[in-house]
């Protein structure tokens, strides 16, 4: 049974605790340096055992951490440090003061980081989750020795360690509003999509690394696909579909002459354009009346030897040479314009598009009763997020995809004398705690001097 | 610096002096928050609010909270996933908008955020990674090219216990993987985790492999007397304590030694089977053991129903008594 306790993260009493919790990171934050001033001995002792148990084991009871204590403190020597000739830093003995604790099962669990708190890992040990060496091990205290395997189920950890699911009303409540946020920024997008998009490239970069925009990799998608839209463009430029193009530019106008067809391919080849209009509208053609894309094929395609007279086939064949022309040249432009429009590796951003705004959609708000009903009714497709905020699996008792839990990078701290391996939720416990010349292996926020008065206060003997 | 605590309604300046304690008693106590680093105090908003000035101060500290309820400013609120943690700084600058001067710092001197995960503790340092490359390439090492452990804990300076480990566990991790038990979500846990320290760098973070327990012998002080001119070094020192001297243990130390026949020191009891007969229902065995160093003997004291009772574990996780 740990110790009953009410308010723990109390902000007013501020005291700090083995706990991952948003409150105790404040509480750390805030945290004054203890000061000896103006305090006896004892008042000194006291309030040093009052910090260091509240972060120590604070659900043992007080006699409980008495008979565990032990006042011979583990530290190990250096034995090449004589030969290396530098000055040897002192040993911060005190702060093996609880290293007795660091031991146990609750404890070791905490420190691999499966679990956030150490009252947590007590549950999971409980629950029956923790293995020791193949076997369910449901006594928190369980000593550890060197060389032991311990696991916990990866559900429990990843419950642990991730972010909060929330329920199916919050992740509704959640994704309507994000809609109703996206929506205004569509629509905005749409009326002013310049403006827009300077506002986007403008905003502060996100401190989340996982939603960092990978430049390098935009660049090259865009790239990418100015390159399959010209090879587009260019399979789609043959000789039938320049004829077709022509004769639909020419009939259109009753007048024809260069500046017809300059829309077309360009200044420079108007007058080929024209040239070829002219050469089949001069003799009477059919197809200048009828320039259908099949009619243009097979006009295009046709062989030699199935012309009536050579006339025609003269005709044909000026025609067809011309086309080869404007094909080439129009097909050497299109390249030649991609790869201007193509960006440097090294751009560091990507320039705006007018298609920008049209490119994005609106999207239905979602009907709540329908999605409390049935929640794989809901259908979300955000940029960011395809399904129901943070239940992509609502079987999963953590949220998914999963998401590391709030402030973790305050608290993950690696252990000396544990291995883990996180992707199996397996640890081996290495040896107990030990302290070396300038460091210690036991984890505290506390400095030596504070632990050293704590030591006094259960030593009694002094150090 | 001067402020004004809103919560008392009057200067925040230390009040406690020796000898008014007494006095204070019948006042309310400070509040703990260094004014240094204070940040600023968001005020109460509306009659309704009942905020307390600390969870208004938290409020303040941990910065806007977007719709999806993360605190999208806030320095420490996302983790780091460059191999660089980013442990809390006491410098009132917990948000991040750009206004901010940044060459403030408060906490201890010499404090390498990235290091050191608390403020006011310098001698705790989070240990470094063992990269996935260098796993592989120790394992490799044990099962590939057949190097002896300590072999392996020279070349790469990681201390023995520590490379079977590595070794185990990647055993596991690679029967996980087999049995596709590593699923996405761990997956992105464990690289989640694994981004967030700093590697270890073989050469320069070595461990120190010539590490002993301390002998208790050497803990306490010892005072001989010796004529002035009488040499006395490390060795003599040693042969004070009654120790052997250090160059002797190092030189044990960096012998290879083969640890591999030590587990098997399971002592057997000799164990006598008792014959079963038709309608027995259970079969007796009798193991071999010394009169005296097993059972209780009647009437002697025992300590089974005090606080200090020894307790141990049987095969099955269960908890005995051992006394």
């Amino acid at each position: 049974m740990p110790r009953r306790t009410q308010n723990m993260n109390s902000l007013s009493r501020g005291r700090v605790r083995s706990s991952m919790n948003k409150y105790n990171l404040f509480n750390l934050y805030k945290k004054p340096a203890l000061t000896s001033r103006a305090k006896t001995l004892f008042q000194q002792k006291w309030t040093s055992k009052a910090e260091t148990r509240a972060y120590h084991g604070e659900h043992l009871t007080e006699s409980r951490w008495k008979t565990i204590f032990d006042p011979n403190l583990q530290s190990v020597a250096q034995l090449d440090a004589s030969l290396k000739g530098l000055g040897v830093k002192p040993t911060p003995m005190a702060l093996q003061t609880y290293a007795v604790l660091e031991k146990r099962l609750e404890f070791a669990v905490f420190r691999s980081m499966f679990a956030s708190s150490i009252r947590q890992a007590r549950q999971f040990i409980l629950g029956g989750h923790v293995q020791v060496n193949g076997v369910t091990i449901k006594h928190p205290s369980f000593p550890l020795q060197s060389g032991d395997v311990f696991n916990v189920k990866p559900e429990k950890v990843l419950l642990a360690m991730g972010r909060v699911k929330p329920s199916l009303d919050q992740a509704i409540k959640t994704d309507n509003k994000q809609i109703v946020v996206w929506n205004k920024y569509v629509k905005a997008a749409k009326e002013n999509p310049k403006e827009v998009w300077e506002l986007k490239v403008s905003k502060p970069e996100s401190l989340d690394p996982s939603n960092k925009i990978d430049i390098k990799a935009s660049v090259k998608a865009h790239n990418k696909k100015l390159e399959q839209q010209m090879k587009f463009k260019q399979n789609q430029t043959t000789r039938p579909f320049v004829l077709s193009q022509i004769l639909a530019k020419g009939n259109k106008q009753e007048v024809t002459d260069t500046a017809v067809f300059k829309s077309l391919y360009g200044e420079k080849n108007a007058t080929k354009c024209l040239q070829a209009y002219k050469l089949l509208f001069d003799s009477k053609h059919p197809l200048v009346e009828n320039f259908g894309a099949e009619q243009c094929e097979s006009y295009v395609n046709k062989k030699s030897n199935e012309f009536d007279d050579a006339k025609e086939f003269k005709l044909v064949s000026s025609v067809k040479q011309i086309l080869s022309e404007l094909v080439k040249t129009h097909q050497e432009f299109l390249r030649v314009e991609a790869n201007e429009n193509k960006l440097p590796e090294d751009s560091t951003h990507i320039p705006y598009s007018p298609a920008f705004g049209s490119n994005l959609k609106f999207h239905d708000k979602l009907d709540v009763e329908k999605v409390k009903e049935n929640e794989a009714s809901a259908k979300v497709s955000l940029p960011w997020q395809s399904s129901l905020f943070g239940r992509i699996d609502p079987s999963k008792p953590y949220f998914t995809p999963w998401t590391p839990r709030p402030f973790i990078g305050c608290f993950a701290i690696l252990p000396s004398h544990i291995e883990i391996s996180f992707s199996t939720c397996h640890a081996i416990y290495l040896r107990d705690p030990v302290a070396r010349p300038g460091h210690s292996e036991v984890i505290s926020p506390f400095p030596s001097d504070i632990h050293e008065r704590a030591y006094m206060f259960y030593a009694r003997k002094g150090m | 610096m001067f402020s004004h605590n809103p919560v008392l309604g009057r200067s925040s300046h230390p009040v406690v002096r020796c000898g008014q304690l007494q006095h204070l008693r019948t006042l309310k106590r400070r509040l703990a928050y260094p004014e240094a680093y204070r940040p600023v105090v968001p005020p109460q908003t509306g009659k309704k609010d009942h905020s307390s000035y600390f969870q208004r101060a938290l409020k303040g500290w941990l910065g806007p909270k977007n719709i999806r309820g993360e605190y999208y400013r806030n320095k420490y609120y996302y983790p780091p996933q460059n191999h660089k943690p980013r442990y809390i700084v006491q410098d009132g600058q917990s948000v991040e908008d750009g206004n901010q001067p940044t060459s403030r710092s408060f906490g201890s001197k010499g404090r390498d955020p990235a290091l050191h995960p608390f403020p006011q503790n310098l001698q705790c340092t989070t240990a470094p990674i063992i990269s996935e490359e260098l796993k592989l390439t120790v394992y490799e090492d044990a099962n590939v090219r057949g190097l002896k452990t300590q072999e392996i804990a020279q070349k790469y300076g990681i201390k023995l216990a520590r490379v079977e480990a590595i070794i185990k566990l990647y055993e596991i991790e690679r029967s996980w993987e087999e049995n596709n038990k590593i699923t996405t979500d761990l997956k992105q846990f464990s690289t989640t985790m694994y981004k967030m320290f700093p590697l270890f760098n073989p050469p320069l973070q070595a461990e120190n492999l010539t590490e002993i327990p301390t002998p208790s012998r050497t803990l306490h002080q010892r005072f001989l007397t010796i004529s002035e001119s009488e040499p006395f070094g490390p060795v003599d020192a040693a042969d004070i304590f009654g120790l052997e001297p250090a160059s002797e243990t190092l030189t044990k130390l960096t012998q290879i030694q083969d640890h591999s026949q030590q587990n098997n020191s399971v002592v057997l009891n000799k164990v006598l089977v008792g014959k079963q007969k038709e309608g027995d229902r259970t079969a007796f065995r009798f193991s071999h053991a010394q009169s005296g160093s097993v059972g209780y003997r009647y009437g002697a004291s025992r300590r089974d129903r005090k606080k200090d009772k020894a307790i141990g574990f049987d095969r099955v996780g269960k908890l005995v008594n051992l006394a």
